[in-house]
Formats: structure tokens, sequence, C-alpha cells
């Protein structure tokens, strides 16, 4: 660390030397440059030191921009940055796509023509604007139904939301639609023009040989030549003309291979004579006999974009009315940013703008979309230009992604110019992996350069690393296989794994939610832990159990089927007091006799005190409180989450994101009983797979992270599992508004120019190497052929050989364009060493997994022992138990859940004064993170504010304001007040503010900071202590001082301290030069006040050799020793026999 | 006869497709959500439309007169049941209200509409029947008597029939009654038709060696969508399935689904069985299944 860099910097891991590729790229002073990077070679690093290296050439920070697509990405360049080059870090524009777009529109609204205090709308806000405008559709072609048969999922609003999104991505504008479609009345005539052209089809071309058809192909030619000279030349007409091109084309050579065959100068195979009445539709149900499916009855091209545009042209006054709406209240969705910015360059501000850095780097750039490219080159001044990408791994091309900006687009805008650097060493997955990956992009037709990944530095690795299971033909079965794979890579007890891994290593990557569904229920059942990204949770009961609260609140008189499900799961009535509840009379409700029945007619009148006290609470605040409001009382009265197990927690944090996204905004949805339902399902209302490129999930560490390939890019993991690898679950299809959204951009004579479905085939093949290049160590591959795969394979049907070679260029549709072979592609390029773990790994658990009971000298499993207990239990209830100890006590060996060999302790700081405090505390704690007991929502806890809230607060603002660079008091506030609005914790503020007062009126106030919040890892005779130090300050002397806040009325005693001195340890590693002061400062109640000692060196070694011993210690703790005493009334869990009587009765 | 228990076929069938839902539905009488109250008030508009044409009809009326009382009813019976507030669009109004008032309009229209001959026809409307069958009592309101040249058709209007027994699916009661599947809809048709025409047999309308028949008839059984340069056309049309062969061709049967399902409700019996089936085909779509303690049982071992 050198004097002029602040400490608090993030440090470089390791000073990782660039491979020859990389310094090549770091290097060059060529610009523009793109760099096609695959999989794992460390593109953000490359650019990170090239950006570093301009810096080091001369170049001033600020005048480099730097874009990528999600906030995690930017934070990381961002890390990154800081840590290679300090302070001028911070000096460098690192976005988002789209947060530039805002910082722009911030700083231009008056040129942009915004309102300056505009704000991005939510999704939420959009869905409510969305429910507004359907009175402004049009309704012609599109059925008025809001909802569809089962949800809000499949009505007009989801129509016109996903109608919206589609066009705005693209940047086409209601205007340009409008004028595109033309008038109702015309586009009524064409509606229906394919079936028309398959009448002409039927009428001309049924001959039975090939003579009598080809007699008949002039005059069905002639007929489509009349009807495309009846068309207009503009819009939709124009694209309409280019298609009936087309087929004018195939008739053409139809004609000439049939004349060949009379001529006897080609053959043709049986039943070719029924092609061209197929081709064109002709057939009212399908291929006839000896025609093979094969999906080219290509008047169904036109009939789909047709339809297409007939629902088009009555949305787009919804669109319409969504933009004003919009424009009315001040808002502007993500879409429009790009829109907006990408207009105002267009004007006399954009080369003010543009002037603003002289370089822009691009990561991810295979992600952007038509206006992103357009946003990015009206940014760029001296073609300064670098851009990196992998057109191997551009999969969004489906929402809106423009693969080609990466490619021709580029070449278009800058010509001989541009400059290409390869990157193609990989630094993440094993060498087999890579191979695979590599040969299954051999497959990828008109793939854009030839990129073939290579490991480089790869470390020993014993065991198997490609594995492929053939999976089940039960579902039940093949989610089985995938459990039995988790079990044996938790346990590591296979000779085929080099390891075991932790839950957090593993990831499961699906294509399609569904695929996951199964797999997550058969985790359920093995207790195998899991989190889901994004909407794919299975229907949790405890997620089940929040929601009914909340649909009850809505509908409080009419939903008693929600009330009863809540007072069952939450307050646990028995059935003779829901009886009673029920029993409401003739005009009575439900929630009436739960607020006004006498509580001695129940068996359990405390429950349903507690019941009645909660509803009647949140019935007063749901008048008046927005929806998240709402929910944050829902859970603070009720502490509903603690009836809720581990997993069902994880899966109520995704309805904990959707409901914040409510905020307090102005713009509410209405509180009824299906809109509640519909959050639930939010994720699938928004689109297909939940997933942008602007998302990255959160990932967990101590459960299997499950997820889409998509939402998987960017992440990697040491196992991936990848299930139903199939040809029917992969098979590609063309999507909603392809044609004409391409129409819209590239012209109308782009409508037909692609096939959309081999467009997808492409880019499904993209999404499998996607999910491939994620795996570090091990691959898992699950799937298998289906019926007549082999047979289509190995046997072509000669219809289809023939008609690829008939079908002219104009043609883009050919034979097979939907069939993806995907698993036999697999099989054919799996690398030397791939193993099968069908009968071994994935059918039978090796060792013992999932912990065992005994019982009466029975060794029960963990299921075994559940259902024993529970038979105990009933036992119990129905009186037959006989009281012997021996028989109802279960001995518990191992009950937790999949084994992993050495269960990984952290110690900390704390952890350690709660071991030394009581050892069954730190066990629960610290080691089976075991729930703390129940706490009564209505009581103190809940009424009054805790200084724990309160210090954490004042924390994260000392922390936050370090981090900034706020020095001033006034700037503190701000920060406190804008964490305390984010985490609702806004009854701490007054207390936070008082412990900001007294923290300026220390000295303390004055020093500079040096770090804060700085985390530390600690080893001690092979063990680790990890831990935050608060802040380092350097005092007016020039030396370094520890100081930790205490925003508590506890005060602590300096010379027994042992907090300070292992902060003082930690510092050894931490800092260059010696730290030997350190002290408390109080900000609480007791305070304002600072207290520090020198800590001399014998007494910090005699610290370390206790900490040393108690962590020897703790290895062996266990549930069975405990202290009790004074602490135990701080205790999380001291309704445990072991507290004080005293402790107890309070 | 008075402690003779009687039991609509409604009960009944419910009781038939699971024993809870039969205790949460009208044991315990929990209101659920209509999760399709737009549907149900449309429900009430055709039927009361329908109700109130036929009871103004004369025998001899001419068909414009009665298809103008209808399309006058329909309209004051939708003002009285759809609630616009209920609606997130007025479009969405519109568009149901267009297709009902089609329906009403193909069913009693002039040039031989099945309501003109229906509304001819009628001798009662909304008429409460009770029947004893081997000391088992039903009741139940059939919504239209006919009297025909052979003796009194039975209608019972629906949305459309789809789903309605036929001869063919008639066989599923035998195996339902075995506990081999479960056929709740059907079983529901078998025991309508037997109450009323049981009912009606043993109503004051009926007279010795008149021939008793019944049916389902469903309004709005088809509906077209037709776009137009400035808007949409709605049209529906009517289908009659006539039950009584079938309830002949399985009277037996019938009658040991109607003994069983009575005994349980008169028992108090309530335990879902045989809950496997029952789990696996009535749970997805009862309306109870939040609060159900079996099925969260199943749910929270899962």
């Amino acid at each position: 660390m050198t004097e002029d860099r602040p400490a608090w910097l993030p440090t470089v891991e390791e000073d990782v030397d660039p491979e020859d590729q990389q310094r090549t790229i770091i290097r060059s002073d060529e610009y523009p440059m793109r760099v096609l990077a695959g999989a794992g070679t460390g593109k953000t690093f490359t650019m990170v030191r090239k950006i570093e290296h301009l810096i080091d050439e001369g170049v001033s920070p600020d005048r480099i921009l730097a874009l990528t697509f999600t906030n995690n990405a930017v934070d990381s360049m961002r890390e990154k940055l800081n840590a290679k080059i300090g302070t001028a870090g911070y000096d460098i524009d690192a976005y988002t796509y789209h947060s530039i777009c805002n910082e722009i529109l911030t700083d231009y609204a008056y040129e942009a023509g915004l309102d300056p205090d505009f704000e991005i709308v939510s999704d939420a806000e959009k869905y409510a604007i969305v429910l507004d405008v359907l009175d402004d559709i049009e309704y012609r072609w599109v059925k008025p139904n809001v909802y569809g048969p089962d949800s809000y999922g499949s009505g007009v609003a989801s129509k016109l939301l996903s109608f919206v999104g589609t066009m705005k991505r693209s940047g086409v504008a209601p205007e340009d639609i409008d004028a595109f479609l033309g008038p109702a009345e015309r586009l009524h005539e064409l509606a229906d023009l394919a079936d028309e052209i398959e009448a002409i089809a039927s009428d001309h071309l049924g001959g039975r040989s090939v003579s009598s058809v080809l007699g008949g192909l002039p005059d069905a030619r002639a007929a489509i030549v009349a009807k495309r000279d009846a068309l207009g030349d503009e819009g939709v007409e124009a694209a309409i003309t280019d298609f009936l091109d087309r087929l004018i084309r195939l008739c053409d050579a139809l004609e000439a291979a049939f004349e060949a065959h009379e001529a006897g100068e080609r053959s043709l195979p049986d039943d070719a004579h029924k092609l061209p009445k197929y081709l064109l539709g002709g057939y009212s149900s399908g291929a006839p006999s000896g025609i093979p499916d094969l999906k080219l009855e290509l008047t169904d091209q036109l009939g789909d974009f047709v339809d297409d545009c007939l629902v088009a042209r009555d949305l787009v006054a919804g669109y319409a009315a969504y933009e004003r709406e919009l424009a009315e209240r001040d808002l502007i969705d993500f879409d429009g940013l790009v829109v907006e910015t990408k207009r105002l360059l267009d004007t006399e501000a954009g080369s003010e703008v543009a002037a603003r850095w002289d370089y822009v780097f691009c990561d991810e750039f295979q992600d952007t979309d038509r206006l992103q490219f357009d946003l990015v080159t009206s940014l760029v001044s001296d073609d300064q230009l670098f851009v990196v990408g992998d057109d191997d791994q551009a999969i969004y091309e489906w929402r809106g992604a423009h693969v080609a900006n990466i490619t021709g687009e580029l070449d278009t805008e800058f010509g001989d110019a541009l400059v290409d650097e390869p990157l193609e060493e990989n630094f993440r997955s094993r060498q087999p992996i890579l191979d695979l990956a590599n040969d299954l992009l051999e497959e990828l037709e008109g793939r854009g350069d030839g990129k073939t990944l290579t490991r480089v530095d790869e470390p020993a690795y014993n065991g198997d690393t490609v594995a492929v299971v053939d999976e089940a033909d039960d579902e039940t079965k093949r989610a089985q296989q995938l459990v039995t794979v988790t079990q044996n890579l938790l346990s590591g007890n296979a000779a085929e794994l080099d390891q075991s891994y932790d839950p957090g290593d593993i990831a499961l990557l699906v294509r399609k939610n569904d695929h996951a569904t199964p797999i997550l229920e058969a985790f359920d059942q093995a207790g195998i832990p899991y989190q889901v990204a994004g909407d794919l949770a299975t229907e949790s009961v405890g997620v089940g159990t929040v929601v009914a609260y909340l649909k009850a609140l809505a509908r409080p008189e009419e939903d008693e089927v929600s009330w009863n499900r809540v007072l069952t799961m939450r307050y646990r009535l028995n059935d003779a007091d829901l009886r009673r509840l029920n029993d409401t009379g003739e005009d009575g409700t439900l929630v009436d006799e739960l607020r006004d029945a006498a509580l001695d007619e129940f068996e359990e009148p405390e429950r349903v005190r507690e019941a009645r006290d909660h509803v009647t609470t949140l019935l007063d605040v749901r008048d008046t409180a927005s929806l998240s409001h709402l929910y944050a009382e829902l859970k603070d009265v009720t502490n509903v989450e603690w009836y809720l197990s581990e997993q069902e927690r994880r899966d109520l944090a995704h309805l904990d994101e959707i409901v914040d996204q409510y905020g307090t905004d102005a713009v509410q949805p209405p509180l009824t009983g299906e809109f509640v339902d519909s959050l639930q399902h939010y994720d699938s209302l928004f689109d297909e797979s939940g997933s942008t490129p602007t998302d990255q999930p959160e990932l967990a560490d101590d459960a299997v992270n499950v997820m889409t390939v998509h939402k998987s890019k960017g992440l990697d993991f040491p196992v991936v599992m990848m299930p139903r690898l199939t040809a029917d679950e992969w098979e590609p299809g063309s999507r909603t508004y392809d044609a004409l959204e391409t129409a819209l951009s590239d012209g109308p004579a782009a409508a037909f120019a692609e096939d959309f479905v081999a467009r997808d085939a492409r880019e499904t093949r993209r999404v499998l190497h996607v999910g491939i290049t994620r795996a570090e160590d091990v691959l898992v591959l699950q799937g298998g052929h289906d019926e007549d795969e082999e047979t289509d394979h190995d046997d072509p049907h000669p219809i289809a050989e023939s008609l690829t070679e008939i079908l002219p260029g104009r043609v883009p549709w050919r034979p097979d364009r939907s069939h993806l072979p995907i698993w036999r592609d697999i099989q054919d390029c799996l690398p030397p060493g791939a193993t099968d773990w069908t009968d071994t790994l994935a059918s039978e658990p090796v060792g013992r997994v999932g912990g065992a009971v005994e019982h009466r000298d029975d060794e029960l499993t963990a299921t075994a022992g559940r259902d024993r207990l529970l038979e105990l239990a009933t036992a119990s209830l129905d009186g037959r138990l006989d009281g012997n100890g021996e028989q109802s006590t279960l001995r518990v060996d191992t009950l937790t859940g999949p084994v992993t060999p050495t269960p990984a302790l952290s110690h900390s700081y704390t952890s350690l004064e709660a071991f030394s405090e009581c050892p069954r505390q730190h066990y629960l704690d610290y080691v089976v993170n075991a729930f703390a007991d129940y706490s009564d929502g209505d009581g103190s806890e809940y009424d009054g504010v805790s200084q724990r809230e309160v210090g954490l607060l004042f924390h994260d603002t000392a922390e936050q304001a370090a981090d900034e660079g706020a020095a001033s008091k006034s700037e503190w506030y701000e920060i406190c007040d804008r964490l305390a609005g984010q985490r609702r914790a806004r009854d701490a503020l007054p207390d936070a503010r008082q412990c900001i007062d007294r923290y300026f009126e220390l000295d303390l106030s004055e020093y500079d900071v040096i770090d804060a919040e700085r985390e530390f890892e600690l080893d001690v005779d092979g063990h680790t202590l990890t831990g935050f130090i608060d802040a380092v300050y350097r005092t007016p002397d020039d030396e370094l001082l520890v100081i930790d806040y205490k925003a508590t009325e506890r005060h602590r005693d300096l010379d027994e301290d042992k907090q300070l001195p292992i902060y003082l340890l930690a510092c050894r590693d931490l800092y260059d030069e010696p730290v030997t002061r350190a002290g408390y400062a109080y900000v609480g109640p007791i305070g304002p006040n600072v207290e520090t000692r020198v800590f001399p060196e014998d007494e910090l070694n005699s610290v370390r050799s206790t900490v040393a011993s108690t962590m020897d210690r703790i290895v062996d703790t266990s549930f069975q020793e405990f202290e009790s005493g004074e602490h135990c009334q701080w205790c999380s869990h001291n309704e445990l026999p072991c507290a004080p009587q005293s402790v107890e009765e309070n | 006869m008075s402690d003779v228990v009687y039991l609509s076929p409604s009960r009944l069938a419910t009781y038939a497709d699971c024993q809870r839902k039969y205790d949460h539905s009208y044991e315990q009488d929990v209101s659920a959500p209509e999760q399709t109250l737009l549907y149900a008030n449309q429900g009430k508009a055709y039927h009361e439309t329908i109700e109130a044409v036929c009871n103004a009809t004369d025998p001899g009326e001419d068909a414009e007169t009665i298809h103008d009382r209808a399309m006058e009813a329909f309209a004051e019976k939708w003002e009285e049941h759809l609630d616009s507030d209920e609606y997130s669009s007025r479009a969405h109004e519109a568009y149901q209200r267009a297709e009902n008032r089609a329906a009403i309009d193909a069913f009693f229209a002039p040039d031989g509409g099945d309501g003109i001959r229906h509304a001819r026809q009628s001798v009662a409307t909304e008429i409460w029947v009770e029947c004893v069958h081997e000391g088992l009592g039903l009741h139940g309101y059939a919504d239209n008597v006919l009297r025909t040249e052979d003796g009194l058709h039975v209608i019972d209007y629906k949305r459309n029939v789809h789903g309605i027994i036929t001869s063919y699916t008639a066989q599923y009661l035998a195996e339902h009654l075995n506990g081999e599947t479960h056929e709740p809809g059907r079983v529901k048709n078998a025991f309508q038709t037997a109450a009323y025409v049981e009912g009606i047999k043993q109503s004051d309308l009926y007279e010795a060696g008149m021939d008793v028949r019944f049916s389902f008839y469903g309004v709005l059984h088809d509906t077209t969508f037709e776009s137009t340069p400035t808007g949409y056309e709605v049209t529906a049309s009517g289908r009659e399935r006539e039950t009584t062969a079938i309830y002949d061709d399985h009277y037996e049967v019938i009658w040991d689904l109607v003994e069983d399902a009575h005994e349980g409700i008169r028992e108090q019996a309530y335990d879902p069985e045989p809950f496997t089936l029952i789990s696996e085909e009535a749970c997805g779509d009862c309306d109870y299944r939040e609060m159900c303690p079996e099925h969260l049982a199943a749910e929270v071992q899962r």
C-alpha cells in the first residue's frame, strides 16, 4: 500500500498477469476494436486492464465511459478498477446501458423535452397503467377479455404489455406501426389472403401425378401473381408482396424440377407430386400420406404475419395511450430511457454529450438491441470504441437483442478500420467440458467466427468431469436421478468424485421453468436445500399462507377460505374452534365472529385472541396503507415467518422483492384477491422465462442454485446439472411479432427474408453452450432420445432430401427446420473420458446420506424416523403411550440432511463470545443455524425501536459516508434518511440521528477515515476467524487507530477486552504500518465518548492463544453442553429447559 | 314420511366429489371467493330472462312478440345483475353483454329459436320438486317444465353442454360407484336427471300415463367472434342434450350412487375416501383446497 492510496480501496485479490492474448489486447492502441471472447476467458479482466493501461498512458479517467448490462457487472468492474488504479477508478464513468441513459437524460432533461423530475416506472406501475388504458384499445381482432380462463396472464392486459415491450425494444413507436399497417379496412380485406392462396393450391395442384400437377402449376402461379399485383407497394402490403414473390419463385422452381423429371433429366421420389399443394397449404389437414410432417406449409407464415398485424392494429391505440399516460405522470420506462436518449443524441445536444468521453468500452455487446447499438455509436467520437462480447453466448435475441450488432453491424459501421482480436484461453472450465462445448458449436450453422476454447493453468483433479444420465421415462424417477446425483455430490463418497461439494457449489440450470418443478419437489422430499432465482418456485405451502393472509385482508367479508387457511396454518386453531368461527348464522361472516364471539366459547381462547388482535390491527391498516406497507405490517404483527421452514423463507424472499416494487408510489395496484394471486406468478406475467439480460440473481452459498440458463449468464459453478435435454423439450419455435417487428425495423422486405424458427434453433444451441460453459469441475447432462428420432436421423426421408435440392434461395424455410436433436448431438460430441452415471451415481447414493435416527435398536433413515416420531406423537395424543422413557426416546445420531464430511465452521468475535457464554447457544446459532424461539409480535420488541436496528442504521450510515467521502453532518443525515427509507426502518431514524449528533461531537469526526467496515480473515493455528472492523482512522499524530462504534447503553471494559485485540491482530495482515491503538466510540445514550488504549504485543499474543484454544474446543462442540445464567435472558433459545426458571417466567 | 331427509342433486354431487368439500361447502358453509363471479352473474341474467319470458307467454302468442319480450327482459336483467365496477374495462363488459344478448336473441329467434317453443309450452318455471325413492328424499328447483304432446319435459339451462353426460360416458357412473374413477360432473348430471324426472312424477303437474323427459340446454353453447373493420360481432347458439334414456339405462347404478352420498351426508362422514383418487382428481379445482386439512397435510408432508 502506498501512502497516497487510501486503504479503504479494494485490493487486488491476486495479482494475475495477463495471458498472451489478453496482453495483446490490453497494449493495443488500435481502435475501434472488437474482441470476440469465449466463455470464461476473462473478458472483463481484460477490459479493466485495458482501461488501466490507457490511464497509465496518460488518458484522464473521466474521459472513459464503460458500459455493461447488469448492476452487478458494473459494481464488479468498478471494484476491479479501484483495486487496480485506486481512486482514479471513481472518475471513470461505469454504467449499465440503461443507467447511462438515465444519467444523460437527467443532465439534459430540458434539451430532451422531459420534466427534470422524471422517474423510472416500475414493473408494478407499468401494469397498473396498462389496466388503465384498456379502453383505449380498438377491439376488432383482439377479444376484450381482461383475464384469460385462469388468470391475468392470458388476457388482453398481458397481450398489451408484451406488445409494448417488443416494439419499444426495437425502437418502434406507435406512429410507425400505424403507418406500416395502414387502415383497418384494408387489413380486413387482407385477413383471408392465406386462405385464398391455399384455395388456389387446392384448385390447381390436386393432380395425382407429376405431369398433371405440372399442368396446374402455371395456373396456380398466375393466380398468385394476380393476388400480388393487386397489392400496394408500401407497409404491410409491400411485405406481403415480397412473400408472394417468394411463392412465385417457389412455383418456378417446382415447375423446373417437374419438367426435368418429365424430360427424364432428374428423378423424384414417390408422392413428390403432392409437394406443391402441400407447400402452398392446399391440404386441409397437414401433410398428406407420403409426405413427412416437415412443418413447411408456407402459407402459415403469411397467415401468422397477417394475424399479428391484425392484433397490432388493435393494440397500437393502447400502446399510444400507454405512452401518453407515462408522459402525463412524468414517468419513463426502461426501454423508453434508451429511446429518449437516442432521440436526444440526434439533436444538437448530441455532439456535446458525446464530447464528454474520448473512449467508449462496451461489455456483453452481443446482448445489445438495435437501439443500444445506435446509442453506443452515437456516443463514440474518433472511432475510439472497444467492444467485447461473445456471439456464441447471444441468447437474448428473442427479447430484442440483435446478434448482428457484434458481427455484421459493426463491420458495416466501421468498415476496414475495425480491428479484431480473439480471446479463447479459458480460466474456468476443465478441458473436457470445453471440448464438449467446442464440438457442439461445430453444429451451429452460420457461426460468425471459429473460436476454440482452451483451458490454461488447469489445477490437478481426480474425478469425472463430463457425465451423462439417460433420463428415466417417468417424471418422478427422472427427478430422483438428479436427487441421487446431488446426494452423491454432497457426500463426496463416490470414487468418481474428486471431492464433496457444498450445496451452493451446485447449480441446476433449466431451459424452461417446468423442467425444474418436479426436481424441486424431489429436493423438498429429500431435504436438499435449494434457492430458486425468479419465478421457478413450486407451490410453497408457507408462501401460500402469507398470500392467503393478504387475500383475506383484501376481501375480508368474502374470502372465508383464506381466513380458514390463515387460522389453521398461522394460528393453529383446532377443528372445533374453526367450526365455531365458521358457524356465522344467517348474515354473519367469519371475520365478524372472529372479532366479536365470546372467547369462552372456544377450546383454545388464547389462540383466537391472538388472531383477533392481529386481524383487527391489520384491517385498520388496510384502508390507508400501500400494498408494500400492509405487507410489512403483516409480517411484523403476525411474525408469520417464524412459522415457515427455511426453504419457505427462501421462497418468500421472491414475494418480498415483488411487493417491494410497489413501494409507496402514487400508482398503486387494486388490492383484489385476483391481484394478490397474480403476485405469486408475477414473472410469468412479464415475460415467459422470467429473465432479461439486465437481471442477475443473488446466489445462495448454502443451497443448490436453481435457475434458467438465461439467468445463469455470467455466473459459474463448480458443478452444473442440466435436465431434460431432449429434442422435444428443446424444440425451437417462432415467436409472436417476429416478422412484423423485423419488417418495422428493417423494412417490409425483411419480414420473410429469414426463417425465425431456424434462428431460434441457432439461439437454442447457444443456450446449451452457455449452460455447459457455466461448469468448472463437473457437468452432469440428463436427457434422452425422443421416439423416432433415431429413424429420422439415420434415414432422412427422400421427400425432404429432394425438397432441399428444389427449394430456391429466396425461400428461407427448409425441411427439418424445427428439429433440434440435442441429445444425439451431445452423444456425438462427448469427449474421451466422459462417463455414464445412469447406473451409478444417478442410481444409488454411495455410503450413508441423509442422517439416521436410532430407536429401540432400530437404525432408521431420516424419513422413517420422522414417521416413527409422528406415530409416537399420535400414540401420545391418544393416550396409548405407556410412558416408558426408553420407548419414547429417539436418539439422534445425525439429522442434518445430506451430510458433508467436514461441516465448515466459521468463527467471528461474536460467535466466540457466544461460545464463552454458553456452548449450546453457540451450537444453535453458529453450527446448526437453529430458528430462534417464537417471539410474540405484540411484545415489547414490536412496540419499541430495537437498539440493534438503531445500531445497524448508524453503522451502515458510517460505512456509506466513508464510501461516498461524506464528511459533514448534513451529508450523514441524508445517507441515514435514505437507508432508513430503503429498509423501512423509519422508526429507528430519530435515535440514529442522535447517534450521528453525538459522533460529530467527537474529535474523531475530524480525523481521516482510512477504512470503514473493513472485512478481515485471520488465520489462527489453522482456524479462520472472520469479521469487520468498523473504522480505522489516521489521528493528527499520524497514528492508525482502530475504532468500534457502540450505539448501545452497554459500557465495555477496555482492560478485559478481547474484541479489540483480535482487530489489532487482523491489522497486521491489512496494513503496512503497525497499528497498536484501538478503542470504542460511544455514540449511544452513554456517549459521546471515545475510550482507547494501546495493546502491547504480549497481550495480543496472549489473546491469540486464548482464541486458538477456544476454537479448538469449538470443533468438538455439541448441543449437550450449556451454561445457564444472566445471559439467558438475551438468548433467542431461552424457552429451552436449560434457561433458569426466572428467565422462563419472564 | 316425516323423517325423510331431502337433499338436492348439488349437495349429493358435492359429496360424491369429495366428502370434505361437502363439509366445507354445506356443513360449515364457508364462503369461497367467487372466482367466476362475472360468469355466475351472467347465469342469473339469462336464467331470469328465460323465466320472465316463459311466465309471460301464452301458448298461442306470436314469435315476434315473444322475441321482443325476451330482448327487453334481458336488458333489465343484465342491468340488475351485472355491475360495471366488477369489470376492469368497459370493453370487457360490453363484450360479455354482447355475447349473452346474442344468445338470448338466438334462443328466442322468431324463425325457429328453441326458446319460442319453450316459452309457449312452459307450464311452470323455477318449480320446487320433491321425490322419495326407497326412503331417499331428493328435491330441487326445476328451471322450466314444458307440456309436450306426450307429457312433460323438464329443462335445466346452462351456459353450455360441454362435458354433460352422454350415452357413451354414462359407463363411468358404475366406475365412480366402485371407486375406480372420479366422475363427479357426470354423477351430478345423473342426480339431476333422477331428481327432476322422479320429482315431476310426484308433482301436481303429473298425470298418469304422461311421458316425462329431462334435458340440459346450453344457451351459449356455440359462440363466434367475427371481426369487422369497425369492431366485432358475436353470435351465439344453444344446444340441447337429453338424458332421460341414460337415466333409464343406468337406473340401478344411479340410485346406488344417490344412496351412498345420502347415507354419508346423514351420518356426517366427511373424511375424504378414496383419498388418493380425490387428491389426484378433485383437489386441483377445489375452491376449498387452500384451507383443506387433508390437502394441506399432504402438501406439508411433501
